[in-house]
């Protein structure tokens, strides 16, 4: 059975996101173009990522769907994430979840 | 009998041209970074009694394409609208490929899946039944392993298949929802009902692209809908899906496409294991680690270009010792005359000279083919991200620049990967900076002559001075003529990936095949102008009577007043100055003459003048110029290399030298990169703007390098 998602329900944005936790995507600030980049790109809400790469400047490095993406930090700033509870965090970054 | 024409759509980097290629036969140049094909292409092949069209395009996303490659994709599938339309998807990263499947399968052309790399997710542990995502999907799924060649008759088969049953053909549709689709139905039936032309796509289609608010689709309805009924009903659906949801159509839609496809993979794909490759991880953090990167980077650059020189080092004497013994026999054999000369001093010392730099060229293609092929390229540019973004460009840009080492060409037309058109013109404003392979032979040969043991370190300054002027430049450019934000920046890292023998062969053998080519055709020719401009006119009277010198010479060594060796040393000399008088008197001394004023006070005489000048054809020409002005006139069996005569020449210090390569680095692109500068910016002033400025530019810094250096008495 699958366990139900579940985050701690605060949004933070992706810049300020830590290295090796797991997060739900929860919206994006952006305009029309970048929504649509980011989306065909993986990147909707409710996908889950992993932060892999964030010194505090310079771009975010994360999984998202089997695939590592670097963000630009201005980019980052307009995306919305959530933590997800550890129990579920690898669970859901598996393909065919 | 008809042709079927196909088109091999997918993300970037999912493997198309390895497809096209084994498909065709081709040798098209694949690589491990989003963007290696920026152009679509065309090749034909036969398959069981049928002839097919096959056309590579670029990679894209999605369909809503914003840069130059992806609008040429999307064009394509939308508007040429191929019979059938081969979807490769990276089976290791399905879930985000299929994305683009969703928009593909909603428009008219019938979609055939090519699970390509499939071995590669099994070894990730993640097992897909193509039977079972056919079925789901509606649409044929074939098992591909392009570097493999595997499943490509399959693949084949599948196509035939669908574009000759074309009825047959249901695929799955997205299902967005109740109040959506009941939107969607009724945008359908106003667009069904009106006498608009559809050029053959679906309603629902139509519909869709309506509700998205897509700027084509809605601009084009909105041209052919005369009391604007549809536009109208299409913006009151808009706002009720928006009130209704909180959130745009545009969104909803990406959602349910991923609702869908995440459906479709829990069916289809297990997961076996969780098989991570931990060291290659760790290798892949420290590649982009935020303190560590930019080291890396320097040290690989570094390897690079000392490789290229260190290892080259022994092959390119071979080459050199046999184009010397070649010159020693032509000459033993040849009477003195106009044709020897033309041979020898002209097309052998002119294409020999850059012959010799083959080894060099090859390694330096091969270093750059492992950078690319491994996926380092990309991290490279998320490292340069924070320093780009300072300057005014993002990381992106960096991809079209590394690209440059090898040659400029590909790395104008890869700037197309740029979305922002400023941000495109000063990445192409500076990619002529990051040197490319058609310089490196003067380097080698000055580097070589003047400092024959720390020859790969000067080599290495001159390129790291080449991406310390391009970031200036940037800076520059952003601060005056192109000022502006760059567009955001986000970028795939693809898998690191050993590459294969079989791709770096094919590297190398094009490379040196390239190269040959050139000095056989444009290295040639110029070659030819060059000796004929500096042979003609023929001087007949001289300052003074040379062969009457050699022959009192002679005879004073015949009396024993002088050795050997001294008699040897002053017929040389006589003869060399015979042979600059000769030269000076000739066309090419002229302009020399007329243009020397202006190099002076960069250290160089006329001949190097010339060598610059001729470098206008294609870089290479610079070495194979110098090797004629040396060339020409000189008799002597048993002459030296032309790096000797270089490092002899009481003319040259190591000073100017240096200044001669700097000017080398900086001054304007060869005529083919220039053309294509023109193409790509479609601009004229533009391309102007970057002869003069790069020019202007490598003048200064030689100035500073030669009269700085005087000063500081390095002279």
């Amino acid at each position: 059975m699958k366990p139900a998602i579940s985050d701690n329900g605060k949004a933070i944005l992706l810049s300020e996101a830590a290295v090796g936790k797991a997060y739900v995507l929860d919206g994006c600030e952006g305009g029309r173009h970048l929504r649509e980049k980011i989306n065909a790109m993986g990147l909707n809400s409710g996908a889950l990522l992993k932060i892999i790469l964030n010194p505090g400047y310079g771009p975010v490095g994360l999984e998202v769907r089997q695939t590592k993406l670097g963000i630009g930090r201005g980019m980052a700033m307009k995306i919305r994430v959530k933590e997800l509870d550890p129990t579920y965090a690898d669970y859901r970054l598996c393909p065919g979840r | 009998m008809q042709t079927i024409v196909f088109a091999l759509a997918g993300n970037p980097n999912s493997g198309k041209t390895t497809v096209f290629n084994n498909l065709t036969g081709a040798n098209h140049h694949v690589g491990n970074y989003p963007g290696v094909t920026v152009e679509k292409k065309e090749g034909s092949l036969s398959f069981r009694g049928r002839r097919l069209t096959v056309v590579d395009l670029p990679g894209t996303y999605s369909l809503s394409a914003y840069s130059i490659e992806e609008i040429i994709a999307r064009n394509f599938v939308i508007e040429n609208k191929p019979d059938v339309v081969v979807n490769i998807v990276d089976a290791s990263n399905i879930e985000r490929s299929l994305y683009l499947s969703t928009q593909l399968m909603e428009l008219g052309a019938p979609v055939v899946i090519a699970l390509n790399m499939a071995d590669m997710a099994d070894r990730r542990g993640v097992t897909i039944d193509e039977a079972r995502l056919s079925q789901l999907l509606g649409i044929p799924v074939v098992r591909t392993v392009g570097s493999k060649r595997i499943g490509m008759d399959e693949l084949l088969q599948a196509v035939i298949d669908t574009a000759e049953n074309r009825g047959a053909y249901r695929p799955a549709m997205v299902n967005y929802g109740r109040e959506f689709e009941s939107e969607l139905a009724e945008l359908m039936h106003l667009v069904e009902s009106g006498d608009i032309p559809l050029n053959g796509h679906r309603p629902r289609w139509v519909a869709l692209k309506l509700l998205e608010d897509d700027a084509d689709v809605t601009g084009y309805i909105s041209r052919h809908d005369s009391d604007g009924h549809i536009a109208d009903s299409a913006r009151e659906g808009r706002n009720r899906i928006q009130t209704l949801f909180g959130d745009t159509p545009a969104s909803l839609i990406s959602d349910r496409r991923y609702g869908f496809i995440n459906g479709a993979c829990a069916e289809a794909t297990t997961l076996t294991s969780r098989r991570r490759n931990g060291l290659v991880d760790k290798i892949d953090l420290a590649m982009i680690h935020p303190i560590l990167g930019l080291p890396i980077f320097a040290f690989l650059m570094w390897l690079m270009f000392n490789l290229t020189f260190k290892l080259g080092e022994k092959p390119m004497s071979w080459i050199e010792d046999g184009v010397s013994a070649v010159s020693a026999l032509l000459k033993t054999f040849l009477p003195e005359g106009i044709f020897s000369s033309l041979l020898i001093g002209g097309i052998l010392s002119g294409v020999g000279g850059v012959i010799i730099f083959l080894p060099n060229i090859i390694l330096l293609f091969l270093a750059i083919a492992v950078l690319e092929d491994t996926g380092y390229i990309a991290r490279a540019a998320f490292v340069m991200d924070r320093l780009m973004h300072k300057i005014g460009l993002h990381g992106k840009s960096f991809i079209p620049m590394l690209i440059g080492f090898g040659c400029s060409v590909p790395a104008l037309m890869g700037s197309r990967i740029l979305e922002d058109k400023k941000d495109r013109l000063v990445t192409m404003h500076v990619t002529t900076f990051m040197s490319c392979g058609a310089r490196l032979p003067v380097y080698i040969l000055l580097a070589g002559a003047f400092w024959p043991r720390h020859a790969g370190n000067v080599i290495f300054s001159i390129y790291a001075l080449g991406i310390v002027t391009a970031v200036v430049m940037i800076k520059l450019l952003r601060a005056t003529r192109f000022r502006g934000m760059s567009a955001p920046f986000i970028m795939e890292l693809p898998p690191f990936r050993l590459p294969t023998f079989r791709s770096l062969l094919i590297h190398g053998w094009e490379r040196a095949w390239l190269y040959l080519r050139k000095a056989g055709t444009i290295v040639l020719g110029i070659s030819i102008i060059m000796w004929f401009l500096m042979t003609f006119p023929q001087k007949t009277t001289f300052r003074q009577d040379y062969p009457a010198l050699i022959d009192s010479v002679t005879v004073v060594y015949e009396t024993g007043a002088i050795t050997l060796q001294e008699m040897d040393g002053r017929i040389a000399e006589y003869k060399s100055a015979m042979a600059a008088e000769r030269i000076e008197y000739s066309f090419a001394g002229h302009v020399g003459r007329f243009i020397e004023p202006a190099i002076k006070p960069l250290g160089f005489d006329w001949r190097l003048g010339v060598a610059l000048f001729s470098g206008f054809a294609a870089k290479e020409v610079v070495v194979a110029t110098m090797g004629t002005t040396y060339g020409v006139g000189d008799t002597d069996k048993d002459s030296p290399t032309l790096r000797q005569k270089l490092a002899q020449d009481p003319m040259y210090t190591p000073l100017a030298a240096y200044a001669f390569l700097v000017f080398v680095l900086l001054y304007m692109p060869c005529m083919t990169a220039m053309s294509v500068f023109l193409r790509e910016s479609g601009s004229f002033k533009e391309l102007l703007f970057q002869i003069g400025y790069t020019t202007a530019l490598a003048w200064g810094m030689a100035f500073v390098v030669f009269q700085g250096g005087k000063l500081l008495g390095l002279g």
